[in-house]
């Protein structure tokens, strides 16, 4: 049952490398990049590790290479925090200028990227933030703009076309146990019929568990998820909700 | 000395309280000599005015001479905030009393609690006397501003220093105190000459030149050894007079003497059962306190005292350090009073704040160790003069064997040993913060300070520079790569300086080494009541009733910080709060019981060393089953799905119905309880105990029984236990989220017969810290040679081992899993990913200022500091292994948390013993309390109590119809 790739419903395929693919419209969509995470806790007094290589890029562009999508969508929180240090901004020239060279990138904005618009203004790139990307039937988002009450409607609106919101912002967790001593914490993908939420792209989210009714953004409540799909030792591992 | 000749101050305390208790009389003249003391007695024999009499004569005979300078004079340091309340009132009554309403010598508080008016006042106009927290100290000497109003001072005083002396809290205050006394002496040649040299004037102008520069003094309660305490008080530099008249005041400990027959059940907490004669002490007695050793075990003892005793409801509270401070302060207030019969708490009423009229001390289940056992009694009878009457309430029959070594050992006064922890680093990086936000430093001088303090006399320099490296931002490289590494000090070859602005702002925020554990608020709509474990709450459902302050209250609403309630008047709890004590037994009181066992294994027929042999030759149908179970386990037939397992359920059967060796063992225990040699074995528990005869015969039939089904353990060889629970089928599968497999889990073990399992009781006495680190080596390594994954659940008389049945192994592979080699490295393997491991990290983290406990007064959501820290952990762990908190997390967990060199010893002594490992087939007495605290965990639906009486009536029916087939 174990798989690297599990396609959830005809063209849209779960990659445990935490990513979607829309294959009909050659879309590669990941979420939380949450770049900059250790530098931005440190500007603000938390002494994180930093001798690190943060690997999320690499692991993005190993994926472009792997997918040749026509546009990749960042659903949000693309920065942790739009703090000018010059880690950052060599990251994220290297976002725009070497990984935006490859294929078309969709920058959606998520509550963490409140400052980053400027941030690229001022290091001299055009890019404009996105709120919500329409492919076909599906919505891309980061999540969080969607209201309580209108949360009902959007869903509803996808699930008449036959389609699905694709969000991150949750960092969506499940924890495993064999039953006798293990247990582990593993990302994953919470699956609706017209929701999809994204495992944090980072590889500093240690992501949480959520309890039903407990979601940070109001899509996430609303859903009714069937669900999880646990990312565990570089494969999908799909579980009842 | 005649009265004529007494100052005015001594002259008010003969005319108020008389004679002078021993404490003081000896504690006056050495205090005048200047010398640093530490005065070790009970509460109650005047250890307050020991100390601060002497201090407030020369203040008023500095006044006098209008020699009274308006700084701080004396530092009063206390590890709990009460404390000082209670000091402040009584310090200010003298005063009062002989100045008038405005005394010229001031007393002020100042903790965490003090208003930035009050602040404000006290920078302007400091107090003399200023008493104060270790956390707000160290604040202080984090302002410059500050330095100049500390430079002055002549006493410290730091009061229930046993407290403090043995954990990271002590050992922050330490480096405060070494950095006080270095700004006196710093001071001193700077000092103008036309201001009177107080430090002089105070030895009545005989200027002596090796004055210490401060002198300090200790309050403890009863510990040993004193020297080592007295070492922590002083540091490195000073010498330092003992007064111990812990003797003088006089302590009666008892153990409880049951009313009904076989009142003990054989599993963990029972309050129940003896709720109502704890009921019964409480009606004889005028106030009674009652400890339970965690503060879920004293809201079920005060809920469950009010439900069999409502006439007493009204007057019996609950005391615990998760309620609210006001319904803290009100029960205090009300204890103090005396309008209550009886106080139920966990340990926080431990230290001293004076709370009155208390005439009876009781100790549900043993203080785990013989110093706690005599502080706790010593609560009873707050004046020299009575005697302090503690009960021991034994909840289960080790617990009773327990309580009886316990207060044995109390009488002869064996003492546990203080051991001060060693060069925490987390509270190195803090203070060297702390340092550098009033100067700058030379690497040098910083490092000959902190050695001055004594858990850090031996601070190796490498890894002061590590600290000094971490807080500049990363290692010498990084900050050549970068220009913004955000360190929180500014490091070069020479020397060290804290940045200024916000990191020193955001530094007083965070002083401190209490761990914030994730803590949820309890409140109704009117007032808060107190906060749980954040864990807790996310495990129960709304509608959920729990006991908060021992009444229920039910669940409504949980938002991200609080948790809202309804009181649930008349509900019986569907949560019990089961948080399995952290403290470990202490060894002093485990080899007292080894070595009773050892002797009553004497006292038993077959009781010789040839027994061992000659009881496996007499019973070959036991040999010879667990052969053929063993040669089943062992043929691996590829055919079936578990043909291992298939093998051993017939063999299983088989030995039940045989049956043979429990009931040929039976014999002795019916004979014993009915003839002159069971009697004899009660008469001789009783002397060697020096217990009473009912005591002494439950404790008797205990270890009968135990010795017909199994084995009694002792230090000449390592009884392990096999059993077999349930029908033998494959581990459930891989599944789900934690609360929803926790709760299913939990349901299907709350019933036994549940999933098959193996269980294997190690009987090795050496206390639930070092069992945890010898059932994690002995886990990892069965995982080594099996596969998979095992539970260890330890506990003080040993630990359980539960494995699958393909896991389960033989004598000879027993000893290779005892083997002491490769100890550590197996421990260090074990623990890389453990949850202790995280949680202590996460106390480093916060302790070594990685991350923030607090953001400008708000504290932060906890979940998100949980979160943070584990991520920093895994990748720490992964890239920087030898990080510095990394290294003091795992430290702290090896040698506080749990006891590696205890395991460790143990094993080596273990090398030369031989191991038995018996299979049993039903869990034999002295095992089940280790069972029941595997099961405890799986109890969370059933009421506990219920559970824990059924599973006692099925598992003692089973071992007295073994008997009566006789």
């Amino acid at each position: 049952m174990q798989r690297h790739k599990f396609e959830l419903s005809p063209g849209v395929w779960l990659d445990a490398r935490r990513a979607v693919w829309l294959a009909e419209y050659r879309t590669l969509a990941v979420a939380d990049l949450h770049l900059g995470y250790a530098w931005a806790h440190r500007a603000t007094g938390q002494m994180l590790p930093i001798g690190v290589h943060d690997d999320t890029l690499d692991r993005l562009a190993v994926l472009i290479a792997d997918y040749a999508p026509e546009r990749v969508a960042l659903l949000g929180d693309i920065v942790h925090q739009a703090v000018p240090v010059a880690p950052l901004e060599a990251e994220l020239m290297r976002l725009q200028n070497e990984i935006g060279a490859t294929t078309a990138l969709h920058w959606l904005a998520g509550n963490h990227d409140r400052r980053l618009g400027k941030m690229l203004t001022k290091l001299g790139g055009n890019i404009v933030l996105e709120r919500e990307l329409a492919l076909g039937p599906h919505r891309l988002a980061h999540g969080d703009a969607c209201t309580e009450n209108e949360a009902p409607a959007c869903l509803a609106a996808v699930r008449a076309e036959g389609g699905r919101w694709f969000i991150g912002h949750e960092h969506p967790a499940i924890s495993l146990g064999d039953g006798v001593a293990t247990r582990v914490r593993c990302p994953c993908f919470f699956v609706a019929p017209e929701l999809v939420v994204l495992p944090a792209f980072s590889s500093w989210a240690a992501g949480v568990t959520l309890r039903s009714g407990e979601g940070m953004s109001a899509l996430t409540r609303a859903a009714p998820f069937t669900h999880r799909v646990a990312i565990t030792a570089g494969k999908l591992l799909p579980l009842p909700w | 000395m005649p009265v004529a000749t007494l100052s005015p101050v001594f002259a008010w305390f003969r005319g108020k309280y008389g004679e002078p208790t021993p404490a003081q009389s000896a504690a006056w003249p050495l205090l005048a000599s200047g010398a640093n003391l530490l005065i070790a007695s009970p509460t109650g024999t005047g250890k307050t005015f020991a100390a601060f009499l002497g201090i407030l004569d020369q203040l008023a005979q500095l006044h006098a001479r209008g020699a009274l300078l308006e700084t701080i004079h004396c530092v009063y340091v206390s590890p709990l905030r009460a404390l000082s309340y209670d000091l402040e009132k009584n310090l200010r009554e003298p005063l009062r009393e002989l100045f008038g309403e405005k005394p010229p010598i001031r007393v002020e508080l100042r903790s965490g609690d003090t208003t930035s008016s009050e602040r404000t006042r006290q920078f302007t106009k400091p107090p003399h006397i200023l008493l104060t927290t270790p956390e707000s100290l160290c604040v202080l000497l984090s302002q410059a501003r500050w330095l100049p109003h500390l430079a002055q001072v002549r006493w410290v005083i730091v009061d229930e220093i046993h407290a403090l002396a043995d954990n990271k809290r002590g050992a922050h205050l330490a480096l405060s105190v070494e950095r006080l006394d270095q700004l006196t002496e710093g001071r001193a040649p700077a000092r103008s000459p036309s201001l009177p040299d107080t430090r002089h004037t105070l030895q009545n102008g005989d200027a002596r030149e090796r004055v210490p520069p401060i002198q300090r003094i200790g309050l403890s309660a009863t510990v040993a050894p004193l020297a080592e305490v007295a070492h922590f008080l002083t540091g490195t530099n000073g010498q330092c007079e003992i007064i111990d008249v812990s003797t003088k005041k006089r302590i009666e400990l008892r153990v409880y003497t049951p009313l009904r027959k076989n009142p003990y059940p054989e599993a963990g907490f029972t309050g129940q059962r003896l709720i109502r004669e704890l009921g019964e002490l409480i009606k004889k007695h005028t106030t009674t306190l009652i400890f339970c050793n965690v503060r879920s075990g004293a809201e079920a003892v005060t809920f469950w005292l009010r439900e069999n005793f409502p006439d007493l409801a009204e007057v019996i509270e609950c005391h615990h350090a998760s309620l609210d401070r006001d319904v803290r302060r009100e029960v205090e207030d009300r204890l103090k009073r005396g309008e209550l019969r009886a106080v139920v708490c966990s340990t926080s009423l431990e230290l001293g704040i004076d709370i009155g009229s208390v005439d009876l001390v009781v100790m549900m289940s043993t203080p785990k160790g013989v110093s706690k056992a005599l502080q706790r009694a010593g609560r009873a009878g707050h004046n020299i003069h009575s005697i302090s009457r503690g009960v021991l309430m034994a909840t289960n029959v080790s617990d009773l064997v327990e309580a009886c070594a316990t207060t044995l050992l109390a009488r002869t006064r064996h003492l546990e040993e203080v051991r001060v922890p060693h060069a925490p680093l987390d509270v190195l990086a803090q203070h060297l913060v702390s340092m550098g936000c009033t100067q700058r430093w030379t690497r040098a001088a910083a490092l000959a300070l902190v050695r001055r303090a004594w858990s850090f006399r031996d601070l190796d320099e490498i890894e002061f520079n590590d600290v000094l490296d971490y807080l500049a931002g990363g290692g010498e490289s990084l900050r050549r790569q970068y220009t913004e590494v955000f360190g929180k000090i500014v490091l070069d070859a020479d020397g060290f300086e804290t940045r200024e602005g916000r990191v020193r702002r955001e530094f007083l925020q965070n002083v401190g080494v209490i761990p914030s554990v994730g803590q949820v608020r309890v409140r109704t709509k009117s007032r808060a009541l107190g906060s749980v474990e954040e864990s807790f709450i996310r495990f129960i459902r709304l509608g959920d009733v729990f006991m908060m302050s021992g009444r229920p209250v039910r669940l409504d609403r949980v938002t991200t910080m609080e948790a809202w309630v309804t009181p649930a008047l008349g509900a019986i709890p569907t949560v019990p709060r089961w948080n399995a004590s952290k403290m470990a037994l202490s060894n002093r009181v485990c080899q007292e019981i080894i070595a009773f066992r050892s002797e009553l294994r004497e006292q038993l027929p077959h009781a010789s060393p040839d027994a061992l042999i000659s009881k496996e030759a007499c019973h070959p149908e036991r040999s010879a089953s667990s052969g053929r179970r063993r040669a089943g386990a062992e043929s691996k037939d590829p055919g079936g799905p578990n043909p291992a397992s298939a093998a051993t359920i017939q063999s299983t059967q088989s030995d039940h119905q045989g049956s043979s060796t429990p009931i040929r063992r039976s014999y002795h225990l019916r004979s014993a309880s009915d003839d002159p040699a069971g009697n004899s074995l009660t008469k001789w528990i009783a002397t060697r105990l020096d217990c009473d005869r009912t005591n002494a015969g439950i404790i008797a039939r205990i270890h009968e029984a135990q010795h017909a089904l199994s084995d009694i353990p002792t230090d000449d060889f390592l009884l392990v236990e096999e059993f077999i629970e349930g029908p033998e089928q494959p581990l459930p599968p891989m599944g789900e989220d934690r609360a929803r497999s926790g709760r299913s889990k939990r349901q299907a073990q709350s019933a036994p017969p549940g999933p098959c399992a193996h269980h294997y009781f190690f009987h090795s006495l050496i206390g639930r810290a070092a069992n945890d680190a010898l059932s994690r080596v002995i886990t990892y390594r069965l995982s080594q040679l099996r596969g998979g994954n095992a539970i260890a659940t330890p506990h003080d008389y040993g630990f359980v081992l539960t494995v699958a049945p393909r896991q389960g192994f033989r004598e000879d592979e027993l000893v290779a899993l005892l083997n002491q080699r490769d100890f550590e490295t197996h421990l260090h393997t074990a623990l890389g990913q453990s949850e202790m491991l995280k949680y202590h990290f996460r106390n480093a983290a916060q302790t070594g200022l990685m991350v923030y406990r607090n953001f400008f007064d708000q504290r932060k959501p906890l979940r998100k500091l949980a979160w943070s820290t584990e991520v920093i952990f895994n990748v720490l762990q992964q890239h920087e292994p030898d990080h510095v908190l990394l290294r003091e997390a795992r430290r702290d967990m090896l040698h506080t948390f749990l006891d590696a060199e205890g395991a460790l010893l143990f094993l080596h002594r273990q090398a030369t013993k031989p191991v038995r490992l018996r299979r049993v087939e039903r869990v034999p007495p002295l095992s089940f309390a280790m069972y029941a605290t595997k099961i405890k965990e799986a109890l969370l639906v059933e009421d506990p109590y219920e559970v824990q009486e059924r599973l006692f009536n099925h598992w003692w029916s089973e071992i007295e119809n073994a008997a009566a087939q006789v």
